[in-house]
């Protein structure tokens, strides 16, 4: 589901990208707006909202593609972008009071199990870093050390906060078992 | 783990439902950030908010100048205090006139908040008058208070008792018969555009405001009514009819769109401003009705069933009242409040609920499972109000406001409304 673009195979579009090459810039960064929709939306909870924030991100990954270092890869710095533009985004005033819906949807075909439930609720009542963490790792599939590039922390730190948000979640859990 | 994997991407799916189909999106966002590529960086927005930033800094620096300046040789944080996370520790002079009685409190910060209070105290000496007086600075001086409406007859039921503002400008005072907005933040009044003889409630704040109201005159029989705005009460939509005969009793608004009405016999919840309801199966047994409601989310309800004679239970439903469970009380007599137009019980998040034992506050953040104190245990909580998951105002028997940025876990004494004896 999700195009990884890697630092090796990217490296020509990088460089045409930063030059102002679009097409190479959208053949970059294009992939990657999928998974970044579904991040902003996993922390906003309104598509527009999502689909805006993104395009914002987008707009300023054109302009700080130079700051991308050689052999850094494009996802996780992308996606950092994306939580910084969300992380803007929530701190307004207008959205803390209209936009709690939390995903909330009547959807009663998709209705999960009572144990499922219990665990949503487990997993609402962690932090958002440690929320974003999960989302990142286990619905992106991101490799711990690009969650931590994307939140802006180690990949030991990544690492341990999946792990502990994991054993809050389910406190039989070893951690060699991330 | 594997298990736990896959039980949280099927959550996580879940929640993405609402996203549908992204097909075209990647190139509708790439075309329209490309556009915007080659806006320069410093441009004049960059060079207006570098300009409010400097202002912004000098206004803090007055205002904790300003601040200092007054603590000095005034009143400074007030014994009692549970929590030093609440600016604005200070307390004023009265600033209501006496012989009066508090009504009710909002807020839609915790700078920016109004109280309504009445004349409307025994023993009576004349027609009652309701005002209302407001605050920016969270309690540390009020405003002249403002009549609000003519005068009542002390034995109108129907006079004003409610005080809601939806944001910094439009706010309502309405009671069972008149309803009143501003506009101006609580500087003028007007009665209310909508045609109605009963007002039920009006709630809801930003984004929509909900009014449920009763169009027909007494002794006649018809459906009460919902109708929304979503400019602060300017206009409202076309109205829908409850489905229901009892009146609502009490509206929760959750989300963008979501209410959930509470009547004697039923709950009801709309997510689409009313045209269409669906009704939830109260939890409260025959002959007992539901006292109040709270949801965050309109996923999680919190029921008060009471039977009359303050015999109370409480019931969650983690799945929209597909569900209930019974949940034990803190208190065996159950919460009862204080002051007209109190609010008993609230739900700030998920999980997390608030109720008014009489005595200080309960709060739970398991879904009330278990509860714990919060707040002054000697102080009795009159109205208690939530304007966002951690930011909220509560009222005592004293007549001093009580601040909460954490969901109602620590309360802060932040100001005080005292009224002279009669």
């Amino acid at each position: 589901m999700v195009h990884v673009v890697s630092a090796e195979a990217g490296r020509s579009l990088h460089e045409r990208a930063v030059a102002g090459d679009e097409v190479a810039f959208e053949a970059l960064v294009g992939p990657l707006v999928e998974p970044g929709i579904r991040l902003a939306y996993s922390m906003l909870g309104d598509r527009t909202e999502a689909e805006d924030a993104v395009q914002e991100a987008v707009t300023r990954a054109w302009r700080k593609l130079g700051q991308l270092r050689a052999g850094m890869p494009v996802r996780p710095w992308f996606l950092a972008i994306v939580v910084n533009q969300c992380r803007n985004i929530r701190r307004t005033r207008w959205f803390r009071f209209v936009r709690t819906s939390d995903n909330f949807r009547f959807d009663r075909g998709v209705e999960p199990g009572v144990e499922r439930i219990d665990l949503a609720r487990a997993l609402a009542r962690r932090s958002e870093t440690d929320r974003q963490a999960l989302f990142l790792y286990f619905y992106l599939d991101l490799p711990v050390d690009e969650v931590g590039v994307a939140l802006g922390i180690s990949a030991a730190a990544a690492k341990g906060r999946i792990y502990r948000a994991c054993h809050r979640l389910r406190p039989d859990l070893a951690e060699e078992d991330l | 783990m594997d298990d736990l994997r896959n039980d949280l991407r099927s959550i996580f799916e879940r929640q993405q439902s609402g996203l549908r189909e992204l097909r075209g999106t990647r190139e509708t966002v790439m075309k329209r950030a490309l556009v915007r590529k080659d806006e320069p960086l410093g441009g004049r927005l960059n060079i207006a908010a570098g300009i409010a930033a400097v202002i912004i800094a000098a206004l803090v620096i007055a205002t904790f100048a300003y601040v200092r300046g007054r603590s000095v040789g005034h009143e400074g944080p007030l014994p009692g205090a549970s929590s030093a996370r609440v600016a604005t520790p200070l307390v004023k002079p009265p600033s209501i006139p006496p012989r009066t009685a508090i009504l009710d409190i909002d807020l839609v910060d915790l700078s920016t908040g109004w109280v309504l209070f009445t004349t409307c105290v025994q023993p009576m000496t004349g027609a009652c008058h309701y005002s209302v007086v407001a605050t920016t600075d969270g309690g540390a001086s009020w405003s002249k208070p403002v009549q609000v409406g003519g005068q009542f007859d002390y034995a109108n039921g129907d006079a004003p008792r409610t005080v809601h503002f939806v944001d910094k400008t439009d706010g309502f005072v309405y009671g069972g018969g008149f309803a009143f907005v501003t506009h101006d933040g609580g500087r003028t009044w007007a009665h209310l555009n909508i045609q109605a003889v009963f007002i039920e409630f009006i709630t809801g704040r930003d984004g929509i405001v909900w009014a449920a109201t009763y169009p027909c005159a007494k002794g006649t029989s018809c459906p009460y009514e919902i109708r929304s705005s979503v400019d602060g009460g300017v206009t409202w939509s076309s109205p829908h009819e409850v489905p229901a005969i009892l009146p609502p009793l009490q509206g929760v608004a959750f989300a963008a769109s979501g209410l959930v009405v509470g009547t004697f016999t039923d709950l009801m919840i709309t997510l689409d401003g009313g045209a269409t309801w669906r009704v939830i199966k109260s939890a409260c047994a025959t002959a007992v009705s539901p006292e109040q409601i709270a949801t965050s989310d309109g996923l999680e309800l919190w029921l008060l069933c009471t039977d009359g004679a303050k015999n109370e239970t409480l019931y969650v439903s983690e799945n929209a009242g597909a569900s209930w469970s019974q949940r034990t009380l803190p208190l065996p007599s159950g919460p009862k409040s204080g002051l007209s137009g109190a609010t008993g019980l609230l739900s700030p998040s998920a999980g997390t609920a608030l109720l008014n034992p009489g005595r200080g506050v309960m709060v739970s953040h398991d879904g009330g499972t278990t509860w714990a104190h919060a707040g002054p245990a000697d102080v009795q909580f009159g109205a208690i109000r939530l304007c966002s998951a951690g930011d909220g105002w509560a009222i005592d028997d004293q007549h001093y406001i009580w601040a909460t940025d954490d969901g109602g876990d620590h309360w802060t004494r932040v100001a005080g409304l005292q009224i002279a004896s009669p």
